[in-house]
């Protein structure tokens, strides 16, 4: 699988997703550079890692949103390509049009860094198709701004296209305000795109994905996108 | 070199001319546009409902809401009010407000 992580300027997780990658998955992966826009044609993969693109100024991916690369980036997502915004790059995600919605600051007023629960709502998509039965994902969030908000009548326009693919739970999977941590509406954690080409997470799966690591839930999204990169040949 | 100048500065004296008569209805000044960036009614804001707690907690009975917004402001030149309003409104939509979740109000003054 031919994957591009993209530096922005503010990215910190960037390495982060290159590591798990091509170190951990021997993934032939390359650096996208924000200023440059790049012909992806020949990639599989286009990760927008997660960060404080351009110090979250104005709003958390507003201004990163109108990099050169973005450019590529939504061409490449158009044209069916498979893109995987974590994060802040879920939030740039929203910013360009990419997935609908918005990200608004926590419902707590505060930064959360922890470890959360995931329910797999949609295991049909290339992001995690190669679950198993495993439907509770264990996954690090740290974020301000993940308060996922979109119109009463368009999330219910995502549940029934089966556009939610993680919601916040419980470790038996239970949805409930406490296991909400950032007050996302429909318990929001993770969408993708109509086409379900393009996805968009606030928890951290390359932070729980390299095998040194005490929890490896996070490899599951990544090897169910390598599986489909394979089985299109 | 004297002359020269003299005629270079003539140049620049005619085409400054020329672009203000084509001006695109007139002489450019400078505008000073003053934004404010809000979330939308019914939205919530964490940021404005703490505050409103600890306003009430300081004794502050009367207070009944707070929203916490974003003020900017922005110099421009621009050849007529009208002119910059339209450039201003566009700004707006385009970066300075998500208007998913905020809406924006501005008002222009000139400046010179």
């Amino acid at each position: 699988m031919k994957c591009g992580v993209v530096v922005f300027p503010g990215s910190n997780c960037d390495h982060d997703c290159y590591h798990i990658l091509h170190h951990v998955l021997n993934q032939e992966t390359h650096w996208l550079w924000h200023k440059e826009e790049a012909d992806l044609g020949s990639f599989d993969l286009v990760i927008l890692p997660g960060g404080f693109s351009y110090g979250d100024y104005l709003r958390a991916g507003a201004i990163a949103r109108f990099s050169p690369v973005m450019n590529s980036i939504i061409h490449f997502a158009e044209n069916g390509g498979t893109v995987l915004g974590i994060c802040n790059g879920f939030q740039i995600l929203l910013e360009c049009g990419l997935l609908p919605g918005v990200l608004m600051q926590n419902q707590s007023g505060k930064f959360i860094c922890k470890n959360v629960f995931v329910r797999v709502e949609n295991s049909d998509t290339v992001f995690t198709r190669d679950g198993g039965e495993k439907n509770v994902l264990e996954i690090p969030i740290a974020h301000h701004q993940g308060s996922y908000y979109i119109d009463p009548r368009s999330l219910r326009r995502l549940e029934s296209n089966g556009q939610i693919v993680f919601r916040y739970c419980d470790d038996g999977g239970n949805i409930s305000a406490e296991s909400n941590p950032n007050g996302s509406v429909g318990a929001v954690a993770g969408i993708t795109n109509a086409q379900k080409n393009v996805m968009g997470m606030m928890p951290h799966p390359e932070r729980c994905a390299d095998p040194l690591w005490s929890r490896t839930d996070g490899q599951i999204i990544f090897r169910s996108l390598i599986a489909n990169s394979r089985r299109r040949g | 070199m004297r002359a020269t100048f003299s005629r270079v500065a003539a140049v620049a004296r005619a085409i400054k001319s020329v672009l203000n008569c084509a001006g695109f209805c007139g002489k450019v000044g400078g505008m000073l546009a003053r934004i404010h960036v809000t979330l939308r009614e019914g939205v919530l804001d964490p940021q404005g409902k703490t505050v409103h707690h600890a306003l009430n907690d300081l004794g502050y009975d009367e207070v009944r809401g707070v929203t916490i917004g974003k003020y900017l402001e922005i110099k421009l030149d621009s050849a007529s009010k009208e002119e910059a309003e339209i450039r201003v409104r566009e700004m707006c939509k385009q970066l300075l407000a998500n208007t998913v979740i905020e809406s924006f109000r501005f008002t222009l003054v000139p400046t010179d």
